[in-house]
């Protein structure tokens, strides 16, 4: 009848041929995809040929690597203009769809210093977005940190949402040394997996890095001792703590949002449960008390909850568990296998290994509907971990029988190696933002 | 009708107009200071008579009179003879004699013409009657012939009157009738007319009905025609507009953003402007390019189409 009625009217105005209202289109669907960007190769001016990175290059893998962007490849570019100074001609790049452009230039200045100055243009409304100059010291580690944060300026100006692209990861690699003895390693690299740091090195395994919320320190499960121990470890001074040696086993150490505690797994009762640590009274509660494995916790943002694997249910399923009420709710019914939550920090998205058969893949599942997303189509894949934006998760996975780490945007679009410069890599965790 | 009394008043008028007429005619009559011959002289002939014997018995006396006068001179003058001494005495007597009758016969003679001249004046007095009299009676004639003919002329104006009154009447009567007549004519045609524009009104109202109809029928069938090319180029740009949407990939939910977008006759956009912005820069940001990007909009052909065409409204609503 309404549509009727409407449609009615409709017709009666476009008779009247005055006054007609103005055509109204509904768009429901778009295109899922990343933004087509283009970073020119940045302008040089120095005494040297050549400058001494390509800070585009690392841009445009930064913001491949989200997801997010699909940047334009260079050779397809039809004109490079190097100058931000300089006027854009937009048309050139209207006509290859591309929405945003990046120009900058390099500049050497004194004391092996450099000026970098970028500017991000909205092509198709022929605007100056963001921009901005910096000052920044010759060594690569430096020159890399100042590409990362123009990524994330770009990413934020463009999506509205922090980038975390200046953030870190930590990993265990598995090698061994000459004398073919095993040699764990807790590395601490770049979050694209450059410029890798060891922080601590063992011939017994290492095992569940984790982060404390300032991005500081990190907790682990050591074996130096022969048997499971938690530490943790201030990564600029190297100062370790052992936190916990109960009997048994000492496992799957996560910090609380406020830092002040730790989830952990304990045996001691029996049966793997998961208790909580204050960091600073060492005072132990615990948390869950079933004779199923409960293990793998995290912390829910608000700090109010702690989501765990269990298979109480008989098989591995993820479960949430508050702090004051002690009620348990199950979170994941989709498959036969699922474990190893990983918490978007928003808490609306949790991931997790997502068994299916032999299969293990890396799944999102949305909090308030339940919805599983199947994010990759590798495996063995294990591991995951959220970036500090929610964006993108790093996971583990195998390939020629050697860990490896990849990331994963959370719509499951853009999947990348990480590369690495050795070893057999497992276990990566993603910093928080350094505060 | 007021004849009768128009009659009467025509009469009254007439009677009152002879009677003037009438009395007019004394006093235009009246004669000039008359001598006193018309007072004696009458209407009687008599009396004309006796005044005639009386006059000759007058004249006969004096004859006698004249004879006796001639004797007695006769006598005198034998007396004379007689009487010489006394003759003397009488010539001179009779010479005063004789003076005394000259004087006398002077006097008779100056009489006589006095006489003659009074006859002369009597006759031409009579003469004079006699004229005033035929005139008098001609006078009357004429009055009695002119009352005559007043009297006829009125009886004449009179009947031309009633004559023309009644043909006046008749007149009247018939121009009345005929005018009766075409006012009922007239009425009938004015009746017959207004059936005839009523029936061509009609005519003409089912006419312009019908035509109408078929107008509507023919610009609902263009309509019908151009909603359907409409149709087929909002779906067209809502599907070119939707292969340039790169729906930002964020979790936020719920989002949805109004655009105007203004058209120039290619197709090209001129400008995108959020109506109604959902509050997430890049959800609106994703919007202005997916129509910036999707320009030139495919319109229709037909450029009596563009108007609709000239404004668009966008709504982005992906849960819609």
């Amino acid at each position: 009848m309404k549509v009727i009625l409407r449609s009615l009217l409709l017709l009666v105005i476009s008779l009247g041929g005055s006054a007609q209202a103005a055509l109204t289109i509904e768009i429901t669907r778009g295109v899922k995809g990343a933004m087509p960007i283009a970073i020119v190769p940045f302008g040089w001016e120095g005494a040297k040929p050549a400058a001494p990175m390509d800070v585009a290059a690392l841009v445009t893998a930064d913001l491949y690597r989200s997801g997010r962007f699909s940047p334009l490849p260079e050779h397809d570019m039809l004109s490079r203009p190097n100058d931000p100074e300089k006027r854009v001609n937009f048309k050139n790049w209207r006509v290859l769809g591309v929405e945003s452009l990046v120009v900058g230039k390099m500049r050497a200045i004194a004391n092996g210093q450099y000026e970098v100055k970028f500017i991000l243009f909205d092509v198709f409304r022929s605007t100056q977005i963001t921009g901005q100059t910096f000052i920044v010291g010759g060594k690569a580690s430096d020159l890399r940190a100042m590409a990362h944060q123009i990524s994330d300026i770009i990413y934020e100006a463009l999506l509205d949402e922090r980038g975390a692209f200046n953030t870190r990861i930590a990993y265990v690699t598995q090698s061994r040394d000459r004398a073919g003895k095993p040699r764990y390693s807790l590395q601490v690299a770049d979050a694209d997996g450059f410029g890798p740091q060891e922080i601590l090195y063992s011939s017994e395994p290492l095992m569940s890095p984790a982060w404390s919320p300032q991005g500081k320190s990190l907790a682990y499960v050591t074996f130096e001792n022969g048997r499971p121990a938690i530490y943790t470890q201030d990564i600029w001074t190297g100062k370790r703590e052992k936190v916990s040696s109960f009997r048994g086993i000492n496992g799957a150490p996560a910090w609380s949002p406020d830092g002040t505690r730790l989830a952990l797994v304990l045996s001691k009762g029996g049966s793997p449960d998961i208790y909580i640590l204050d960091l600073l009274s060492k005072k132990l509660t615990r948390l869950t008390r079933s004779y199923a494995i409960d293990t793998e916790p995290v912390w829910t943002p608000g700090g109010d909850a702690i989501v765990f694997t269990s298979d109480r249910g008989g098989k591995p399923q993820l479960y949430q568990v508050t702090l004051s009420g002690r009620q348990v709710k199950r979170l994941t019914f989709e498959g036969e296998y699922n474990a190893r939550a990983t918490l978007s920090p928003d808490g609306k998205m949790v991931a997790m290994v997502h068994g299916n058969g032999n299969q293990y893949r890396i799944a999102v599942m949305d909090m308030e509907n339940g919805a599983m997303q199947v994010l990759t189509d590798t495996t063995l894949d294990e591991s995951p971990s959220f970036a500090p934006n929610g964006s993108m998760i790093i996971y583990a996975t195998e390939s020629q029988n050697k860990g490896v780490l990849s990331a994963v945007s959370v719509d499951g679009r853009v999947r990348q190696r990480l590369i690495l410069q050795e070893g057999d890599a497992r276990e990566p965790v993603w910093s928080p933002y350094s505060r | 009708m007021q004849h009768p009394r128009f009659l009467a008043y025509s009469v009254l008028v007439h009677v009152t107009f002879v009677a003037v007429l009438v009395l007019s005619l004394d006093w235009s009559t009246k004669p000039k200071p008359a001598p006193h011959v018309i007072q004696a002289t009458a209407v009687d002939e008599s009396k004309i008579k006796a005044e005639m014997d009386k006059l000759r018995l007058a004249d006969e006396k004096k004859k006698k009179l004249e004879a006796a006068q001639q004797k007695k001179l006769d006598d005198a003058k034998k007396a004379s003879k007689r009487e010489e001494q006394r003759l003397a005495d009488l010539k001179k007597k009779r010479e005063a004699e004789r003076r005394k009758l000259k004087a006398e016969e002077k006097k008779r003679r100056v009489e006589e013409k006095k006489r003659k001249t009074e006859e002369q004046k009597r006759k031409a007095a009579e003469k004079q009657r006699k004229v005033e009299e035929k005139k008098r009676r001609d006078v009357e004639k004429k009055r009695v012939a002119e009352e005559r003919r007043l009297k006829e002329e009125k009886q004449a104006r009179k009947q031309a009157q009633l004559e023309k009154l009644k043909a006046e009447e008749r007149a009247l009567e018939q121009k009345m009738r005929q005018e009766e007549e075409a006012r009922i004519k007239q009425a009938e045609e004015r009746k017959r007319q207004a059936e005839l524009e009523r029936v061509r009104k009609e005519e003409a109202r089912i006419r312009q009905q019908q035509l109408a109809e078929e107008q509507r029928r023919l610009d609902a069938a263009r309509e019908r025609e151009y909603q359907s090319i409409v149709d087929k180029h909002v779906e067209i740009i809502r599907q070119k507009v939707e292969r340039n949407w790169l729906r930002p990939a964020g979790s936020v939910k719920g989002l949805v953003c109004t655009v105007k977008v203004r058209i120039i006759p290619g197709g090209d956009v001129l400008d995108v402007r959020i109506t109604k912005g959902s509050g997430n820069s890049v959800f609106d940001r994703s919007v202005e390019t997916a129509v910036l990007k999707a320009s030139p909009l495919p319109l229709p052909k037909d450029r009596a189409l563009f108007d609709r065409f000239r404004e668009l409204e966008f709504i982005f609503d992906p849960e819609g």
